[in-house]
């Protein structure tokens, strides 16, 4: 590469800058190609080239030979170009400097409460509905499934009266929410799919069923048309059930061992047109097994190829839980089934539930890596996908095999 | 790209940030480049009308009924009651009527609600309780020092400067924190002014940064283009002309015309735009498919702007013939959503083989009530290629990163929502 006194190095637009205690990374959002160091002296460039938001910084000004072997590799990578300033290839492109309009993070800081409670509304997209806290099933390691999976549960106590699901649809009709989840023991399975699915349909919003496996027939009217029907096959303690799949349901299966990890697969191989999930799942003493099958390797992650909306909203909010509230029979309301209970719809509505979220510091909507302790110095922070159930539940700070 | 349907417009209206009344066509003032004045076309059809309250009642009624109906969309959202004139305050009477009855409408359990007045500032002693009790925005049109200000005269040709300047004087006065909340100006660049010296002058005397428009030659009758010309300057031109541009166009902020429409590029083209989380988690919606034709507003997203003869318009910068709708003497509201639809629609048929093509088309803002027809169609002056676009987005990004915090700046400027 030949360097010229005016020669500038531009930054490709897709090129994600990032510090970390690994040192510094440069990543192509969209290949997974990277350069990698830590080599400190080299943290001048990065910090110059990243605070300016045409992403260009004069050559001449980085003329040591680390920093001219950190530009070499950059161009070798396609991370950047080094040319005149005249001849930017970028041109027609606005660099990654992002704005957004509605942007909470911003208005959280600048206390713009009327405007998060304005939007809050807009942003509820889903609802799960657990329609009773009464289950017979007796699944090994409930009170940790239930927290990961939509499966029937203890929480909530009674049975949810269906003009109480009634009224908080109808007063969420301001907000964008368009599906509901409704979540039924198996044994009241029809009953309660109509009951409920009558309610949630009279609102004109979608819906689906979520039931624990048994070994109670399926009805064949289940599971049709826009109405989704999961079954959601718990933990066995190593022995999972053998039965025949029906192509009409979506399966889930939760694994814990390394045992029904294998009997999961085998139902993927011998029923490969039905819909089947596999969930690890932590049970409270399997952190090992979680471990080996979940954690992410450094390549898994450079190789994901998130693009720069993917950077963006990973700096912002967790895309695994957003938008999502989760309704208990007693009317207890959380952002999500492992996080702190926000309300009780009998107080107040969807939408002040949603917005008493947003305020929340410590909330699952806006929990991003980069505020989770072992993850808030990691380079690959906002690379990583963005917190799980599972990372909760575990308290893992982080879901990767990075150190 | 795409068309617009009955429900949009609708849904435009229920959830409208303004709903503003012509109170008057009649004005204290004779401003020799008033856009309803003399010089132009305009000028012939209007006969000093007042607003009657009838149907000023008919809109608020046909207005409280809609977002009573439909509660979709309306959680903690505002919406202003301006008045316009004319001078407003000549009407006050109305106005008075109209806050009278939103204070006790119940409209509040739906939206926020504001007041908001444009005046020359003539009436505004005498009347000043009233707006300050009411929380009233005042936009005050003032176009700098005496010498800027000498085509704001009288009917009688003599300068209104020292009158106003006394009265707003005597506002910041006796209500200094009103004051400082609540009021803005307005200035008209002419010859006898230039952007930097409205901007010291209002600066210097209250503390504020003025918006500052041209002056607007839409509508000017053939005979006094000419006369119109000498007076008008284009703010661009005047900043550039000045020593110091850089630091007015940095004083002026977001109200440097340029700001604005490097945002509007910004907004359009950038791939880093989002409207909010949801976009961020589902990606953007617009493509080309989800476009309309030509930059004009959605009727009633912007305002619905009721004229002092009841008809109902997008703004007051459109001819009454594209009125959307009208009140008439029996107090009716007669506004019919799929008609409207149908000739926006046919509207953006005549654009679309143009706009399809055109390079400008994610950041337009040509109306189609200004556009001039060529033959039986609508030209559109403003096409760009590729290689023009691209050329335009350099420069704009080129301001956006001179700029010290952009983002926090229009972030924080609800005009820019």
């Amino acid at each position: 590469m030949i360097i010229g006194n005016e020669s500038i190095f531009v930054m490709s637009p897709n090129a994600h800058t990032a510090f970390g205690r690994q040192g510094l990374l440069f990543v192509d959002v969209e290949n997974g190609a990277y350069v990698k160091t830590n080599d400190y002296h080299s943290i001048a460039f990065a910090a110059a080239i990243s605070s300016v938001a045409t992403r260009a910084v004069r050559c001449a000004d980085f003329g040591e030979a680390h920093q001219v072997e950190l530009l070499n590799q950059l161009v070798d990578k396609r991370l950047g170009i080094v040319c005149s300033p005249e001849k930017v290839p970028y041109s027609h492109v606005f660099q990654p400097f992002e704005y957004i309009v509605d942007d909470i993070a911003r208005w959280r800081r600048n206390g713009e409460q009327a405007l998060l409670r304005q939007v809050a509304p807009q942003l509820l997209s889903e609802l799960t509905v657990y329609v009773t806290g009464q289950c017979s099933q007796g699944c090994p390691h409930c009170h940790y499934l239930y927290r990961q999976v939509r499966c029937c549960n203890k929480y909530g106590n009674g049975l949810m009266p269906p003009s109480m699901l009634d009224a908080v649809l109808r007063d969420a009709r301001g907000t964008a929410l368009s599906r509901v989840h409704l979540v039924v023991p198996p044994d009241k399975l029809h009953q309660y799919s109509n009951d409920y699915g009558a309610v949630v349909a009279a609102h004109g919003l979608g819906f689906d069923i979520w039931t624990s496996w048994s070994e109670e027939e399926l009805a064949p009217s289940l599971g049709q048309g826009d109405c989704a029907l999961n079954v959601v096959v718990p933990l066995m303690n190593g022995g999972m059930p053998q039965f025949e799949l029906n192509v009409a349901v979506r399966y889930h299966f939760c694994v814990a061992s390394e045992s029904e990890l294998v009997a999961a697969y085998g139902y993927l191989d011998r029923w490969p047109e039905v819909s089947i999930t596999v969930y690890p799942v932590y049970n409270g003493e399997n952190e090992v097994f979680i471990s080996d099958n979940m954690l992410l390797t450094e390549a898994e992650i450079l190789q994901q190829h998130i693009g720069m909306r993917g950077i963006i909203r990973n700096k912002r909010m967790n895309a695994n839980a957003f938008g999502e509230l989760y309704m208990f029979a007693n009317g207890e309301v959380r952002a999500a089934p492992y996080a702190e209970n926000l309300a009780n719809v009998t107080n107040i509505t969807l939408s002040e539930i949603a917005y008493r979220e947003l305020l929340c510091n410590d909330g699952a909507w806006l929990k991003t890596r980069s505020s989770l302790s072992g993850c808030s110095s990691c380079v690959y922070a906002e690379l990583c996908p963005p917190p799980m159930p599972i990372d909760m539940m575990l308290g893992l700070s982080r879901r990767c095999h990075v150190e | 790209m795409r068309r617009i349907t009955p429900s949009e417009i609708r849904r435009a209206f229920e959830l409208t940030p303004q709903i503003t009344f012509e109170v008057t066509e009649g004005c204290n003032l004779r401003c020799k480049y008033c856009g309803y004045g003399e010089l132009f076309e305009i000028a012939s059809h209007r006969r000093n009308r007042a607003l009657p309250w009838f149907k000023a009642l008919s809109i608020l009624e046909y207005y409280r009924a809609m977002v009573q109906r439909s509660n979709v969309g309306h959680y903690g959202r505002e919406v202003f009651f301006s008045f316009f004139g004319g001078e407003p305050l000549l009407n006050f009477s109305l106005i008075e009527q109209v806050v009278g009855w939103v204070n006790r409408s119940g409209i509040d359990r739906f939206r926020g609600v504001k007041y908001s007045m444009t005046t020359n500032g003539l009436l505004l002693h005498g009347h000043e309780e009233f707006l300050v009790d009411n929380g009233f925005n005042l936009l005050i049109s003032l176009d700098g020092d005496e010498r800027a200000s000498s085509y704001r005269k009288f009917p009688d040709g003599s300068s209104s400067f020292a009158l106003v300047k006394k009265n707003i004087d005597g506002l910041k006065l006796r209500h200094p924190s009103y004051f400082e909340e609540h009021v803005k100006f307005n200035a008209v660049l002419n010859d006898r002014s230039s952007v930097g010296g409205i901007i010291d002058f209002i600066k210097s005397e209250y503390g504020k940064t003025p918006s500052i428009s041209a002056i607007n030659p839409i509508g000017v009758r053939p005979q006094y283009a000419e006369e119109l010309d000498m007076m008008s300057v284009s703010v661009a031109d005047s900043i550039s002309a000045s020593a110091d541009a850089g630091e007015i166009s940095n004083s002026m902020g977001i109200q440097s015309p340029f700001f604005r429409k490097a945002f509007d590029c910004f907004r359009g083209h950038s791939p880093y735009f989002y409207r909010g989380y949801n976009e961020l988690l589902y990606g953007p919606s617009a493509t080309i498919a989800d476009l309309l034709p030509g930059g004009t507003c959605i009727p009633f997203s912007k305002r619905v702007f009721i004229s002092a003869g009841g008809l109902i318009m997008p703004c007051e910068n459109v001819s009454h013939k594209f009125a959307l709708g009208s009140i008439d003497d029996d107090a009716r509201v007669n506004i019919d959503f799929d008609e409207l639809a149908q000739r926006y629609n046919a509207y953006y048929d005549e654009l679309e083989p143009r706009c399809a093509r055109c390079a400008r088309n994610k950041s337009c803002s040509e109306c189609i009530f200004h556009l001039p027809h060529g033959g039986d169609c609508l030209r559109c002056n403003e096409f760009a290629s590729h290689s023009e676009m691209d050329e335009e987005i350099g420069r704009y990004y080129d301001f956006i990163t001179s700029v010290p915090k952009f983002v926090e700046v229009i972030g924080n400027t609800l005009e820019f929502r």
